[in-house]
């Protein structure tokens, strides 16, 4: 092997690891927003391109009318599915309030809206990249959500202008949701299964049928309850198995997002 | 003025291969956007050029996908350089035979590397952040040996592009020491 080669594997392994300490301390902050500045609008234009050819993709074989019907009807079902479990949840809380006397705390949610420029450059994840950050009030963990009301992920970066979130149908994604069903279940609704998202955990005896909606149960910190996840297309309850597990749909098409709304409280 | 001539280019190329691995990641449907476009250009590159300039560029490589990257600033970084350094270690001393079956299991052995140590760091930040990592959930690992195999495949057919490509541009590639072995 020659000679210079070996010589400055080192000399590489130690511009690294004071490229990363550089980072940290802020030097090379100028290097970066100036390939930011380059980089950032070619992926913007290459994800919206992207997300057209999706689009277009699923039309191939319908005419104009058929299409404009098509949008129209996935607008109309996504949107009647948020009003549906809101209106649920109001008549749940209404219930409960009548019988017991006690304060309740509500929190003061803002809807920030963001545009989505690009993707997270690991294949593997299902990240999204959007145009607002730190300045506009940003923080790790906040909760993602189209259409007023349905959950597509969490914060997962903050950087000054920009954010990544980790999409509900990431490997690494994992929310504390509710069925809407008999049993109020709960469960944990984690993603890494392609397209679709699997709630575990769920206590065997109780019912769970296939078309009921699935939405954030609140015990995570800074997740309010009533988002929508998705609804159950399968039911697994094995006896063996301690608990059931059901496979759901997502109650929004997570390929090709547009425009989202961050939850700032 | 031939020193500039040569960052220029080299800051172009950097430039083009995370273009391209944004591209991919992109534009292309399910399973081709998992190719990892980045390491297999670089590793035709060094394949092909032998030169150890191609580590700084993986370095500059490495530093502009991590504007792109979600996990912990560096992790991006280290897992692509070191791998690389790995696999021209490996490509010196062990594949030397530079056939094109040798190229496809550097290729091979370029990602596994670069996944491990992806995988290695990720645990580690998430030990001491203490939050979660998990590695056996999901398709995680069907993910990461589908983006094995078709990063190797790309590779290989990339190698196989330029090396009939060369050998129609340049003259001088018909040498004895340089010759394809099918």
């Amino acid at each position: 092997m020659p000679q210079q080669t070996r010589k400055i594997y080192p000399y590489v392994l130690l511009v690294l690891v004071i490229l990363v300490i550089f980072h940290y301390l802020g030097v090379t902050r100028f290097i970066e927003n100036g390939a930011r500045f380059v980089l950032i609008p070619v992926s913007t234009k290459i994800y919206q391109t992207g997300s057209k050819i999706k689009e277009n993709f699923k039309f191939l074989n319908l005419d104009n009318e058929t299409k404009e019907k098509y949008n129209n009807c996935i607008d109309v079902e996504e949107n009647f599915n948020v009003i549906e479990v809101k209106t649920r949840l109001l008549e749940e809380e209404n219930l409960e309030l009548k019988k017991m006397l006690e304060f309740k705390e509500e929190m003061e949610l803002k809807l920030l809206p963001a545009r989505v420029i690009g993707k997270s450059i690991d294949s593997i994840e299902q990240n999204l990249i959007i145009n607002q950050g730190k300045k506009s009030g940003i923080e790790i963990g906040q909760p993602v959500i189209v259409k007023n009301g349905i959950l597509i992920g969490k914060i997962s970066k903050v950087e000054n202008d920009t954010s990544q979130i980790r999409l509900i149908n990431d490997n690494q994604s994992r929310i504390a949701s509710t069925i809407l069903n008999k049993n109020k279940s709960l469960g944990v609704v984690e993603g890494g299964f392609g397209i679709s998202l699997r709630m575990k955990y769920i206590p065997r005896n109780e019912t769970i049928l296939i078309g009921e909606q699935i939405i954030t149960s609140g015990l995570e910190i800074d997740m309010p309850r009533g988002l929508l996840i998705g609804t159950v297309a399968v039911v697994e309850n094995e006896a063996y198995k301690p608990f059931q597990q059901a496979v759901l749909n997502p109650a929004t098409d997570l390929s090709h997002l547009t425009i989202v709304s961050v939850l700032i409280n | 003025m031939s020193l500039l001539k040569k960052i220029i280019k080299f800051l172009l190329l950097a430039f083009l291969i995370t273009l391209l691995h944004i591209l991919a990641v992109s534009l292309f449907p399910y399973p081709l956007n998992h190719i990892n476009v980045a390491v297999s250009l670089l590793l035709l590159i060094f394949i092909i050029t032998n030169k150890e300039g191609v580590i700084w560029l993986a370095v500059l490589v490495g530093i502009l996908l991590e504007i792109f990257a979600s996990v912990t600033y560096g992790i991006n970084l280290i897992s692509l350089v070191v791998s690389l350094i790995f696999t021209n270690w490996l490509s010196m001393n062990t594949f030397t035979h530079r056939s094109v079956h040798m190229v496809f299991i550097t290729g091979i052995i370029g990602t596994v590397m670069y996944r491990l140590i992806f995988s290695t760091l990720i645990f580690f930040v998430s030990v001491l952040n203490q939050t979660d990592f998990y590695l056996f959930k999901g398709n995680l690992l069907a993910d990461m040996g589908l983006e094995i195999l078709l990063t190797g495949s790309t590779l290989f057919i990339f190698y196989i592009i330029s090396i009939r490509l060369l050998s129609y541009l340049r003259s001088d590639y018909l040498s004895e020491n340089r010759r394809i072995k099918l």
